[in-house]
């Protein structure tokens, strides 16, 4: 198989990292999990992956000293990828549990799910826009796992998942510049995941 | 719009997969990397592996840690042993998505919260073991105590809480037979909550699944045992209840 470029998962301390590791060397990457910046910074692709809570996330990446490191590999368009938790992090500022600063690499906030507490499962994404990357994704079936979801402005927001027959949907993609926001785990979507992870790191990449 | 799932249920023995008939008696079945493989390939919508024998020893962590190598690309669920935040977290850290807590919410229901501040209040799901008296009595199934107690209580402080995202009911008679689940527990539950319930134990009628599936406060079934008898059996379950509400089997070989 022909080796691909190479992509750093930051570990920061919670998360399911090997799930993601595994997934990207399955795709044919480079992959490493780390927090040294010497290690990351040699990786053509950030990935900051996530399960668990806002406050607590945060509090990790400026224990290990990573927000000003990913604030500036941002500004310097340096592909990011953020899943779930970690797409949420991208954000201004994020209401679960308590008010916390996020990254703010990405315009908005992150709130409760409106009239769902939970989002939980396979549903499919639907491309905002028509001209970008998760159109040839549209209408195919992602994982999710959230409680809290990405609010912002239009231009940012580029898939969406309906959560009722009565037009709530939450969003399920963002971007801005090279930084990419997904609140669904394509690593645990099987093939229609893999197939989208793997267009996304490659178009980041070019 | 969320999709209700069909979840292979691996249940785990001295770290290997065991056909249970409930939860009392055991026969082997072999690794649990090799069954949770078949599913991956198989297209099952979520994986949980419940380990029945872990009360003092913890959470099997190497077993965690060699199914995530895998890379697997279905979601994965482990239960067993969680007996504070400490094991939840590391739980997550070797590769799982989703936390089965039992004892612990009966036990110290306080741990919940720290472990919900943690991993968050998505990635939790508790167990809920009932039995069904001759008085038609509907009771919880204590598994570390080896008792039965009342459910009202205990339940309704659980769910105060709002710190578990979902239930898995588990039908503790039921569990490794053909007779089908027991629909009286949804219908006791709902008394209690409207949280999304997952069901496990006796699921292998099409007819029950389908009308399993059909309830509004369903969001899941669990299958084991039925499901290692044929080859891409989830496929053959998706395709043959036809429901709108599940997702299609997708085709094999992205990667």
């Amino acid at each position: 198989m022909l080796i691909k470029n190479s992509v750093a998962i930051i570990d920061y301390g919670v998360g399911n990292h090997l799930s993601v590791l595994q997934t990207l060397r399955n795709l044919g990457y480079r992959a490493k999990i780390s927090r040294d910046k010497n290690e990351i910074d040699k990786a053509d692709v950030l990935v900051l992956p996530g399960v668990g809570a806002f406050p607590t996330a945060m509090h990790y990446l400026h224990k290990y000293d990573l927000v000003s490191y990913l604030k500036d590999a941002h500004k310097s368009r340096k592909p990011l990828i953020g899943i779930c938790l970690g797409m949420q992090l991208f954000a201004e500022y994020s209401k679960e549990i308590e008010l916390t600063e996020g990254l703010g690499l990405i315009p908005g906030s992150i709130e409760p799910i409106k009239e769902k507490k939970w989002h939980i499962g396979w549903n499919s994404i639907e491309a905002s826009r028509e001209d970008n990357i998760f159109k040839l994704s549209d209408n195919e079936s992602m994982f999710f796992n959230h409680s809290y979801c990405y609010q912002g402005p239009k231009k940012f927001i580029f898939a969406r998942s309906s959560l009722d027959q009565r037009n709530n949907s939450i969003v399920s993609a963002i971007r801005k510049g090279k930084t990419i926001g997904l609140q669904f785990h394509p690593e645990k979507s099987q093939q229609s995941g893999l197939a989208l992870l793997d267009r996304i790191i490659n178009e980041v990449i070019t | 719009m969320l999709k209700k799932r069909i979840i292979a249920t691996i249940v785990v023995k001295n770290s290997i997969a065991v056909q249970s008939f409930a939860y009392a008696k055991w026969l082997p079945l072999g690794k649990p990397q090799c069954l949770a493989e078949n599913f991956d390939r198989w297209g099952a919508d979520e994986i949980v592996l419940l380990s029945i024998d872990r009360k003092d020893e913890g959470p099997d962590l190497e077993l965690i840690k060699s199914i995530s190598e895998l890379g697997l690309t279905t979601p994965f669920i482990y239960g067993g042993g969680i007996r504070n935040c400490k094991d939840a977290i590391e739980v997550i850290n070797s590769g799982a998505e989703r936390v089965v807590l039992d004892n612990v919410i009966f036990k110290n229901i306080s741990e919940v919260d720290l472990i919900a501040e943690v991993i968050g209040v998505q990635a939790i799901l508790a167990s809920i073991p009932l039995i069904e008296e001759n008085n038609g009595k509907i009771l919880h199934y204590n598994y570390s105590m080896k008792k039965k107690e009342d459910i009202s209580l205990k339940l309704k402080e659980i769910i105060k809480k709002q710190k578990i995202s979902e239930i898995i009911l588990i039908d503790k008679e039921g569990e490794g037979s053909i007779n089908g689940f027991n629909e009286n527990f949804i219908n006791e539950i709902s008394n209690y909550t409207s949280l999304p319930i997952l069901v496990f134990g006796g699921i292998v009628n099409k007819k029950q699944i389908s009308r399993l599936l059909s309830k509004k406060q369903i969001s899941g079934i669990l299958i084991g045992n039925s499901l290692n008898y044929k080859e891409h059996s989830i496929k053959k379950i998706k395709t043959s209840i036809d429901s709108k509400q599940i997702r299609a089997h997708q085709i094999d070989g992205y990667k």
